[in-house]
């Protein structure tokens, strides 16, 4: 078993430039949030910040997680019990909590905050506001309305190879061929929560076989986290998007589903024309379309120059394909794609 | 067992009740009439050297009871009055020696009963005072608050307490009416202390916590923090609604009865948490239910003294049976006729602190 020390420095491999940033991020702005995909790392990164001891010796650190919260109302509550302060029973959490922690030096660390995201801004913001030697850091899926904002990006695809070799040899398997492992990452997209879920298979399978079973994205999805600690809707990347999908509006959902068909990047004008009908007018779908990009479940394309290329991370897109399957309506959107393609053309 | 008094009103233990006259008369007369009889025997018979050393046990006997010192005094005369009819003709040492001793016996005996007096006194404001901080530690619910009825029963586990570590509160607050029924791990009465504690802290909270599930969560951390107990509390939190809604939040706390139609039965679908102090290990997890009470419903609320009590045998209290048999009545005379067979029932099984607080919710929901 390894120390958390040593499984930071694994996790973290690539992020020195990030946790930096972050940090000079946090004494600025005393509120940031780390946004990102699910399984990017951003409470690996916030967990390694809480841990160092930027605040001074004396400072209360704090940890929680909101995931399992569904009240928003109780958002203070939760902080207050990762703090351990109470304050005075004659005042509302908040309002109590602020009196408790008056100057106290503290970093709260909160992850999870992207299905409470409004609450979360306002008590976020409302403590920070009220306690001048308290530090906030976030972890969401969404981005908080809050000035300090850090998008964190996938890690580069040497990172990722070197990640998915290291995981190989904590398992004590055999070191798998370098450019199998760097296909391997390049299908996963840089996810290092995607990576550490393939190189799990490893225990009983060879790179070669994972490399194959990840030619179908779909396969990706279920494949299953054996790594102890992880949350459970990182047990599976799938579990992982459900998570994201139950953040969606509807509209969302059905953009997420039709823009599967794309095999690569697409723009906001082929979008509507593709993906808009009546169950989608423009209106609500560039609102979904901004959505989902607000979620980072679309992202620019990374070659484009001009910023108006978007792309849908390969399993994202596998997920939301098969939810397109279900929903009856692929056929349709796979004709509206080839019409298009062949006018285009 | 009495009915407990509403809050605010203690009713006070009298300090030494006044005996009547007539067990006054006789206690005071009850020496000279020794003496008068131990006097003629001793002459009729012509034997007063032997009835001489009894006068001061005359002089002793209002040790026997509780005397005034008038009594002593009386009974000191009394016995005198027997030594002088009796130490006529007698040898003056007899004479000497039976009026040193009914001096002495007088003399210790008016001291003693100074000293129990004194006591007496001290005890009684002690009751006193027992009581009034008794109810000023857990003062029972009153008898209405903002239109839901209330009735409370304790049975306590300690003899003569009137507190332990069952706890009810009702409180009229911006979010509607709230009420609280809890009981402190432990027995005796240290846990009289965390409880009293606990139901401050909740009463607290009530006016400013917005949700059933911040206050549970609020009181879980105050609990974990009452230095002087490493235990844990149950609670049933209730919040009746100015709508006629009725939320309700267990922590580790049995179910109420909903007595509807003349039948008691277990609320079900209520899905209870971990007891306060220990949230941490359920990560939080605070469930409430919302139920919609029919017109003349009645809730109720106890504690594990009354849903876990055992007779001898270690059957348990068939409570809901039992309820549902005393139904039809006036809810007061239920819960009287309750109490007296919980109480019956326990008798000889292991005891507990009971606590029953029968609701009835306020019958203007049922307007609209």
């Amino acid at each position: 078993m390894l120390g958390s020390e040593s499984c930071d420095r694994v996790v973290l491999a690539g992020r020195d430039e990030a946790l930096t940033e972050v940090e000079d991020l946090l004494r600025h702005r005393r509120l940031v949030t780390v946004t990102g995909p699910g399984g990017i790392g951003k409470s690996a990164l916030a967990g390694a910040l809480a841990r160092r001891p930027g605040l001074g010796p004396d400072a209360v650190v704090a940890r929680t997680d909101l995931a399992p919260l569904i009240d928003p109302g109780l958002v203070p509550h939760w902080l207050a019990r990762a703090l351990g302060m109470d304050g005075p029973a004659g005042k509302p959490q908040l309002a109590a909590l602020t009196e408790a922690l008056g100057d106290t030096p503290a970093l709260l660390v909160v992850d999870t905050c992207e299905h409470l995201a409004t609450r979360c801004t306002e008590v976020l913001t409302a403590l920070v506001d009220a306690c001048p030697r308290l530090h906030v850091l976030a972890t969401s899926r969404t981005p908080l309305r809050t000035p300090g904002l850090y998008p964190l990006s996938p890690v580069p695809l040497d990172v990722a190879a070197e990640l998915f070799t290291e995981y190989a040899r904590q398992l004590d398997a055999e070191e798998p061929p370098p450019d199998t492992v760097r296909r391997i990452c390049a299908l996963l997209d840089g996810l290092p929560l995607a990576v550490r879920i393939a190189a799990d298979r490893l225990a009983h399978r060879s790179a070669a076989d994972v490399l194959s079973s990840l030619t179908r994205a779909e396969a990706a999805l279920d494949l299953p986290a054996t790594a102890p600690g992880l949350p459970t809707r990182q047990r599976s990347l799938r579990d992982s998007l459900d998570w994201s999908l139950r953040l969606c509006t509807a509209e969302e959902r059905l953009l997420w589903a039709r823009l599967s068909v794309f095999p690569g990047s697409f723009e906001l004008a082929q979008v509507l024309e593709i993906c808009g009908d009546a169950a989608l007018p423009p209106g609500p779908l560039v609102a979904a379309f901004t959505g989902l990009a607000w979620q980072s479940l679309i992202e620019p394309q990374p070659d484009d120059n001009e910023g108006t290329a978007f792309r849908m991370p390969r399993t994202t897109r596998a997920y939301g394909r098969q939810r397109l399957s279900l929903s009856g309506e692929e056929r349709e959107l796979l004709n509206r794609f080839l019409a298009w393609t062949l006018r285009a053309s | 067992m009495p009915k407990l008094p509403p809050a605010g009103r203690v009713s006070t233990v009298p300090a030494a009740p006044p005996s009547g006259n007539p067990a006054r008369l006789i206690r005071g007369t009850f020496p000279l009439a020794m003496a008068g009889v131990c006097a003629l025997l001793g002459r009729a018979l012509e034997l007063p050297q032997l009835f001489l050393p009894l006068m001061p046990a005359v002089a002793a006997l209002p040790a026997m009871g509780r005397s005034g010192g008038r009594d002593v005094l009386g009974a000191g005369a009394a016995a005198l009055g027997g030594v002088a009819l009796l130490g006529w003709g007698a040898r003056p040492v007899n004479v000497i020696a039976a009026l040193a001793g009914v001096l002495t016996v007088t003399a210790l005996i008016r001291a003693a009963a100074r000293r129990s007096r004194r006591q007496e006194t001290k005890l009684a404001r002690l009751g006193r005072l027992a009581q009034v901080t008794q109810a000023a530690v857990l003062p029972r619910p009153p008898e209405s608050v903002g239109g839901v009825r209330l009735d409370a029963r304790y049975l306590a586990a300690t003899p003569g307490a009137t507190v332990g570590g069952d706890i009810c509160g009702a409180e009229r607050t911006p979010f509607g009416v709230r009420l609280l029924i809890g009981d402190v791990s432990g027995k005796g009465l240290d846990v009289v202390a965390t409880a009293a504690e606990t139901l401050h802290i909740w009463r607290e909270l009530a006016h400013h916590e917005s949700s059933l599930a911040g206050i549970a969560l609020r009181m879980d951390t105050a609990v974990t923090r009452i230095h002087h107990h490493d235990g844990f509390v149950t609670a049933l939190l209730i919040n009746v609604y100015d709508d006629g809604r009725v939320e309700l939040l267990s922590c580790g706390h049995p179910p109420p009865l909903l007595v509807r139609g003349g039948r008691a039965s277990w609320l079900a679908g209520l899905d209870a948490t971990a007891p306060l102090g220990l949230m941490e290990m359920v990560q939080d997890r605070c469930p409430t239910a919302v139920v919609r009470p029919a017109p003349d419903d009645w809730l109720l609320l106890c504690t594990d003294g009354v849903a876990e009590c055992r007779n001898g045998a270690g059957e348990f209290y068939p409570l809901a049976e039992r309820l549902t048999a005393f139904c039809g009545r006036e809810p007061t005379v239920v819960l009287d006729d309750l109490e007296v067979d919980l109480a019956r029932y326990r008798d000889g099984g292991c005891r507990d602190d009971a606590m029953m607080l029968l609701i009835r919710p306020p019958s203007r929901q049922h307007s609209g």
